[in-house]
């Protein structure tokens, strides 16, 4: 009986998953000046439990690599290796490839990744340079003299063919492969070209195989020759050295290709199709066409070619010329561009010599070192790969077990209530009504506890979210070389499973801003008299009945006149305007899209993209962020989250017949619309005068297009909420009860609706329509019917009249 | 278009005498009556049918989406098909049905209802009893209908619901309504 291993996988790609996450979080403490010895277990465990379970289920790969990553590791454990700096980012990008590969590997791929192969070489280099006879003692050297052993492997390349009759003689060439494997470290590619088709008659007794063999060892010629003493006369063996110059032969060039035709191209005779089938004949090709110039189908001329491709060239070893000469014909009516993706310049020299080069050295190509100088190349198919792939994966969460022991009692509970209903119910008298009122009472206590011990499974610590920081930052530090202290705090606020997954990204996005941004070059700081490294804060906690996170930094801060200027120059405000402003208003400018005030565009920051996503992303959770900030000092930014995603504390109201849910939160007061409050500002909008100051009128009846009780806003009730620090006044014809409201998804079987964030279900089993404030302004503004001019901008106005009206009354 | 009808006659004399209602085929059409019309839909793609109740509008949709009904703790959109073909809409009634539909679109499945008018039978297809629908010119979108087929003398629509209740562009079908009664005849 044979177990079916793949229903662990899932676990296993999981637990390796985390096994990651405690490897890089130890190697971040990890102090190469005073090593820890817990720390270094930790990530020793980690790594030997993946390795282990990896090979359990045959991820090759994958326990390949930990095994070596293990014999460093084991080595720094016993005490025999100090860790540099080095070792460490060594070790932390080892980190970075396995989760690469565990993640190909979940695609059905074999997980090998052309950065395992660097890294695996560069560990062994590792292990070698150091391993002063303690390494080798695999290696049954008898007679090879000591210095030779010292670090002079040599590189071997064998090419073993047995004859056709090898097994008559009763010799196993796996027998031989293995005693090469004593003397050190192979790779064995096999060459099956001989094989017979299947059709043809396969002689099972025959060896049609043959093997090019890598051998890497400090054996001498004899020793390799002695192991194929036996079937001296049974094959062809060919054993020649390998320098390390050599190594870089570059039999297994890799080419792209990227052919850009121009229009008229198929009108000259020529066929694109042509030039791919002779590309192919030179090597295996990939490739990719580029719909970019397509037209629109109606402006579509069947003449033209609008395609271009990139192509991809492996293992060919034609060189440049060879592939000119096929595009040669094309050259005037297209772009054509090859390029080497070698990174070695060496290996571009040999390019001309290269096209000689025997069969054999095609096969020996595995050779780690030039698996290395590949890495750059491989690495771009791979990428594609992955991206292609679907996975079907599904989520899961570890839960503490008193979380499910307290759901259970709750469930426990629900049901001794539920028989005492049933009970009374069955034989129902009107004396037992206060027993019913209790019960019913006590079904709703159970209910709620229920709901927040379920609400809670889906709660996780925050450092889920937070666990990356350390590492970016210091990444980030290291490649900008800036010195940034990062400090976490209050990183077991939970937060629902859901909202965490949809906040990483923005604030991955707010402290790399900070780190780019915000904290200046250690000279810059020296000279403003601040420490020269820099000091980032993560902080999370709860708030009534929010999660608020703050990214504090003690940079420069945000720089007023820099973000008016730009924002000028963009368009997005009046310069006259902007004076007045105030500087909470003028820092939320940095959420207009397309507002960079970077001075370079780095690969970190800068691009002009990011601040608006960020806020868009943190509006989609129902959240807010706003910026504080003072002149080199620094800036902090707060997001507020709503704990959950899944259900509000809502205000029911009701226009026409139609009921609707605010979002409590965003409710600041509800009042009655009084007649000499109301002014109408050219334009078409109404504002109130809500004690000092003046809120936009909102008509929902006229943004929905429904019917109210009455026209008259004196009937009416007048909602006032805030978005974004402004203030919006709602008619509604009346007030309903406050109620939780579980959200469900409009989307899922119908589509967004404007003004709509979602659907809720009443205690009547009706829909309730759940209003987004956003949407709503957005919406208005359309009825208000100056396109050009957003409710915002009618408050900016406002606030700015109000201002200049303070600073009056102040100058008075 | 002048070939167009000859050929539907043709075939409407060969598929009368054809037709087998317990014709060894796994395609099973639900049917319902609009207007005097016949339509089916494919059994498979039917959850349910239930009493017309009423729905939560939803603001700013075009007039044939009814709103919003709760399917179970599910928000299920309501279209009228009626409305959606173009016929004038009638008043809903205690009898007036929904049918609960599994739409597959491109990103998964959805659940919509549709309003009709009554629902008639179930069919068992075979699909040689098919034709295509006719050709009505580029004004009018055959898409969604996938094939007619006549039962007893009488014609009956197969609608392709996946493309019918496709939400970006519920099409409307009063020409093709015409059309395909002018054809028929």
């Amino acid at each position: 009986m044979s177990i079916d291993l793949e229903q662990f996988h899932q676990v296993f790609f999981e637990e390796s998953i985390e096994g990651l996450d405690i490897m890089e979080s130890s190697l971040m403490e990890l102090d190469p000046s005073n090593i820890d010895n817990e720390t270094v277990n930790a990530i020793f465990r980690s790594a030997h439990s993946i390795k282990g379970g990896s090979a359990t289920f045959g991820f090759s790969s994958i326990a390949e690599f930990t095994h070596i990553l293990e014999t460093l590791l084991d080595q720094v454990r016993s005490g025999e290796r100090g860790l540099n700096p080095d070792d460490i980012n060594l070790l932390l990008n080892s980190v970075d490839c396995m989760r690469e590969m565990l993640g190909l590997i979940q695609t059905g791929d074999d997980g090998n990744t052309a950065q395992c192969e660097e890294l695996k070489v560069k560990f062994t280099q590792l292990l070698e340079g150091e391993g002063k006879g303690g390494e080798d003692v695999a290696v049954p050297v008898v007679d090879a003299e000591p210095e030779l052993k010292k670090n002079e492997d040599k590189v071997w390349e064998i090419l073993f063919a047995p004859h056709e009759n090898l097994f008559l003689s009763g010799n196993d060439p796996l027998r031989n492969i293995n005693a090469l494997k004593e003397l050190g470290e192979i790779e064995v590619s096999c060459i099956s070209d001989e094989l017979p088709k299947l059709l043809d008659a396969v002689n099972p007794e025959s060896c049609y195989l043959s093997w090019s063999i890598c051998l890497i060892s400090s054996a001498d010629r004899a020793q390799i020759e002695e192991i194929f003493e036996w079937i001296e006369d049974d094959c062809d063996l060919e054993v020649r050295e390998k320098s390390a110059v050599e190594n870089v032969e570059h039999a297994n060039a890799q080419w792209r290709i990227e052919f850009t035709p121009e229009l008229g191209l198929l009108r000259t005779g020529n066929e694109p199709l042509r030039i791919l089938r002779a590309l192919s004949d030179l090597g295996s090709i990939s490739t990719k066409a580029n719909f970019s110039r397509m037209p629109d189908l109606l402006s579509m001329d069947s003449e033209n070619c609008y395609l271009s491709w990139e192509i991809c060239l492996e293992s060919s070893t034609a060189s440049r010329e060879t592939i000119e000469e096929i595009f040669e014909w094309v050259a005037d009516d297209s772009e054509v561009l090859i390029e080497n993706i070698d990174v070695s310049d060496q290996a571009s020299n040999n390019v001309q010599s290269d096209q000689t080069v025997q069969p054999e050295a095609k096969a020996v190509s595995s050779i780690p070192k030039q698996k290395a100088v590949l890495s750059k190349a491989g690495a771009i198919p791979k990428a594609q790969n992955t991206t292609k792939k679907t996975t079907a994966e599904s989520s899961s969460i570890r839960v503490g077990i008193d979380k499910v022991d307290s759901l259970i009692n709750m469930v426990g509970e629900l049901v001794i209530t539920q028989s005492m209903l049933g009970q009374l119910g069955s034989q129902f008298e009107l004396e037992r009504l206060p027993k019913l009122m209790e019960g019913l009472g006590q079904l709703e206590q159970n209910t709620r506890e229920l709901q927040e011990s379920v609400m809670k499974i889906r709660m996780l610590p925050i450092s889920f979210a937070f666990s990356r920081f350390p590492r970016m930052v210091r990444d980030l530090g290291q490649s900008l070389g800036k010195s940034v202290e990062l400090e976490m705090r209050g990183e077991s606020t939970e937060l629902d499973k859901t909202v965490m997954e949809k906040i990483g990204d923005p604030l991955v996005h707010l402290v790399r801003n900070a780190v780019d941004h915000g904290i200046e070059s250690p000279e810059e700081r020296t000279a403003k008299g601040k420490d020269p490294s820099g000091y980032v804060v993560l902080n999370a906690f709860h708030q009534s009945g929010n999660v608020v996170i703050e990214i504090m930094d003690d940079g420069k801060g945000l720089d007023r006149e820099k973000i008016i200027s730009k924002a000028v120059e963009n368009g997005l405000i009046l310069e006259k305007d902007a004076e007045a402003w105030a500087d909470e208003q003028v820092y939320d400018l940095i959420f207009q899209p397309g507002f960079s005030t970077a001075q370079t565009v780095s690969d970190v920051s800068g691009r002009g993209v990011g601040m608006d996503v960020v806020k868009r992303n943190i509006q989609a959770l129902n959240g807010i962020v706003e910026i504080k900030s003072q002149k080199d000092a620094g800036s902090t930014i707060t997001i507020k989250l709503p704990l959950t995603l899944a259900i509000l504390d809502g205000q029911l109201v009701r226009v026409g017949t139609n009921t609707y849910v605010f979002p409590l939160v965003s409710i600041i007061e509800s009042l009655q619309c009084k007649k000499e409050f109301i002014n109408r500002v050219a334009g078409g909008c109404d504002v109130f005068k809500l004690r000092d100051d003046y809120v936009p009128i909102i008509e929902l009846h006229r943004s929905f297009s429904i019917q109210p009780d009455s026209d008259d806003l004196e009937d009416s009730l007048l909602v006032v909420v805030e978005i974004d620090g402004d203030k919006v006044g709602i008619v509604v014809d009346e007030l309903l009860g406050q109620q939780q409201v579980v959200i469900k998804s409009l989307e899922q079987n119908y589509r967004r609706v404007d003004g709509i964030s979602g659907a809720t279900i009443l205690g009547d089993g009706t829909v309730a329509l759940i209003l987004d404030i956003a949407g709503i302004i957005k919406l208005s503004s359309e009825y208000i019917g100056t396109k050009t001019q957003t409710i915002a901008n009618v408050i900016g106005e406002f606030e700015g009249a109000r201002h200049r009206s303070d600073i009056k009354l102040a100058a008075r | 278009m002048q070939g167009q009808p000859l050929n539907i006659d043709s075939n409407v004399a060969h598929s009368i005498d054809g037709i087998d209602l317990q014709a060894n085929s796994n395609e099973q059409y639900l049917t319902f009556i609009m207007a005097g019309e016949e339509y089916g839909v494919d059994i498979l793609a039917v959850q349910e049918i239930r009493g017309w109740e009423t729905a939560t509008p939803l603001p700013n949709a075009p007039p044939h989406i009814k709103g919003v009904i709760n399917l179970r703790g599910i928000i299920v959109p309501i279209v009228d098909l009626r409305q959606c073909f173009g016929m004038e809409a009638i008043e809903y009634t205690a009898i007036t049905v929904v049918i609960v539909l599994k739409v597959e679109t491109g990103e998964g499945s959805r659940v919509m209802g549709i309003v009709v008018d009554a629902v008639s039978d179930v069919y068992a297809l075979a699909e040689q009893d098919m034709r295509a629908a006719p050709d009505l010119g580029s004004s009018v979108n055959t898409d969604v209908i996938k094939g007619l087929v006549n039962v007893e003398d009488k014609m009956v629509i197969l609608l392709d619901i996946d493309k019918l209740l496709n939400l970006d562009s519920i099409p409307n079908l009063s020409e093709l309504q015409q059309q395909l009664a002018g054809a028929s005849e």
